[in-house]
């Protein structure tokens, strides 16, 4: 049976969803497509990079974590960032990295999570990090030149958010949890906290047969291990956090998916079914959601 | 849902049904999660052309609705991956929402926002939920997770969902 507010958000949605009503001869269309796929040119674009993305397979060995080339790009990219920008690794994760390959070069762009075109990631722009095959690794600003803007300014002030104006981001927003909360309870002082775990990594999943790699591959207590061994090697302060784990086999990419859930966090990372490297991990702590 | 007559008679028939009963949840579905009407028609296509694609296994399928609710998922989700989307606003405004055919509240449009604002797999579980009807054991299935980790996401996004759902119909 739906919980009352289940009823309640349904309800609303298909009141205010009503207009959708539909493509008219939507089957002919579709047997006339004849099972062809159909792409839309922005699609067909992304295809193309997708296959520019084809990932060296070699590995990086830290602290007994293997990382892949990928991984390892985004790990020294956000190092660079951090070090010619000042950016704490709590600001790094109000920041989405993306791995780029084009043309023989590496690069990782950081950008909001509220997208580049959003009102938010206008003002924080993206940091590129490009890897010369010869030399370091530069880190570039989109806002590179535009300190006079920032400088000295409050959030709605400053048409460019640096460091300092992170930094009231997440003040702010660590201000306005504790008063939802603090109102939320004090509606409802019955209410269990939240969350009701101690610290420490719990896993929610259990995986069904047909989403397992099968034998030979990395199993889902070694990628749960292994996720667990990098988050805390990338953000220390979770030790401290109740994080739950969430996993499943993605058969088309050939890797472990596990999200992270903290009270307001949410990670994802992927490891590799065959050789249990680490292909991504990334935790947004959430300064820009609305909760 | 099998019909007599030729193999291809059958097929149109049996597209013609899913068609017919959940083109439009699918499609409220798809543009909750991807916030634009053209995209969630071309995602609410590329389902109904999968299914076309499995139409041998699929008829015999017990839960085809579950099936195309989590192909209809996956395929926004591939969507939103791509380069252009990367790129697109993700802040959702009144204005992206379609012209409605009822009337509404100020509320149920707050809840419409709210819910296309949860992060992904939060606003996953809700729509498989509220739009689609499914219970937490066939989305669980769907999405290969544990029962208790569907209920758990839908807490979350119940938690995410207060202020609004708390809120009066003051406009109605």
């Amino acid at each position: 049976m739906p919980e009352p507010w289940e009823r309640d958000v349904s309800a609303a949605l298909e009141r205010r969803l009503s207009g959708l009503a539909g493509t008219p001869g939507l089957t002919q269309k579709i047997l006339e497509t004849g099972g062809k796929r159909k792409m839309k040119k922005k699609m067909i674009l992304s295809v193309v990079l997708a296959a520019l993305l084809i990932l060296s397979t070699s590995t990086a060995l830290a602290a007994g974590m293997k990382y892949s080339a990928q991984y390892s790009a985004i790990r020294a990219a956000r190092a660079a960032v951090q070090e010619k920008y000042g950016l704490t690794d709590e600001m790094m994760q109000m920041l989405q990295p993306e791995y780029r390959e084009e043309q023989g070069e590496k690069t990782v762009v950081f950008a909001s999570p509220t997208g580049i075109a959003s009102e938010t990631g206008k003002k924080i722009g993206t940091y590129t990090v490009r890897f010369p095959a010869e030399g370091e690794a530069e880190a570039a600003w989109s806002h590179d030149g535009r300190e006079a803007d920032w400088q000295g300014k409050d959030l709605d002030e400053a048409r460019v958010w640096a460091a300092p104006q992170l930094q009231m981001q997440l003040d702010a927003k660590a201000a306005q949890r504790e008063r939802e909360d603090a109102a939320f309870y004090s509606l409802n002082p019955g209410a269990t906290p939240f969350p009701t775990h101690a610290p420490g990594f719990y896993v929610e999943t259990e995986i069904y047969p047909e989403n397992t790699p099968g034998a030979g591959y990395v199993t889902y207590e070694e990628a749960l291990e292994t996720v667990k061994l990098a988050a805390l090697e990338e953000y220390p302060y979770l030790a401290g956090r109740s994080i739950t784990l969430v996993g499943q086999y993605l058969q088309e990419e050939g890797c472990w998916r596990i999200e992270l859930h903290g009270v307001y966090e949410m990670g994802e990372a992927k490891i590799d079914g065959k050789t249990g490297e680490v292909l991504y991990l990334n935790i947004d702590n959430g300064a820009f959601s609305n909760g | 849902m099998e019909r007599p007559g030729t193999p291809e008679a059958d097929r149109e028939a049996w597209l013609d049904d899913l068609v017919r009963l959940y083109e439009r949840p699918l499609l409220r579905l798809c543009f909750l999660e991807i916030g634009d009407r053209q995209l969630a028609e071309d995602a609410v296509q590329e389902t109904y052309l999968k299914a076309l694609r499995h139409f041998g296994r699929l008829r015999q399928y017990e839960n085809v609705q579950g099936w195309l609710a989590k192909t209809a998922v996956n395929t926004c989700r591939d969507m939103r991956k791509t380069g252009w989307f990367r790129h697109h606003n993700r802040y959702v405004t009144p204005e992206m929402l379609p012209e409605a055919a009822e009337d509404f509240t100020a509320r149920d449009e707050s809840i419409t926002l709210v819910v296309m604002a949860l992060p992904d797999r939060l606003r996953e579980v809700v729509l498989l939920r509220c739009v689609q009807g499914l219970n937490q054991r066939e989305i669980a299935k769907l999405l290969g997770l544990s029962p208790s980790a569907v209920c758990t996401r839908l807490e979350r996004a119940r938690k995410k969902l207060r202020a609004v759902l708390e809120g009066g119909d003051e406009n109605a």
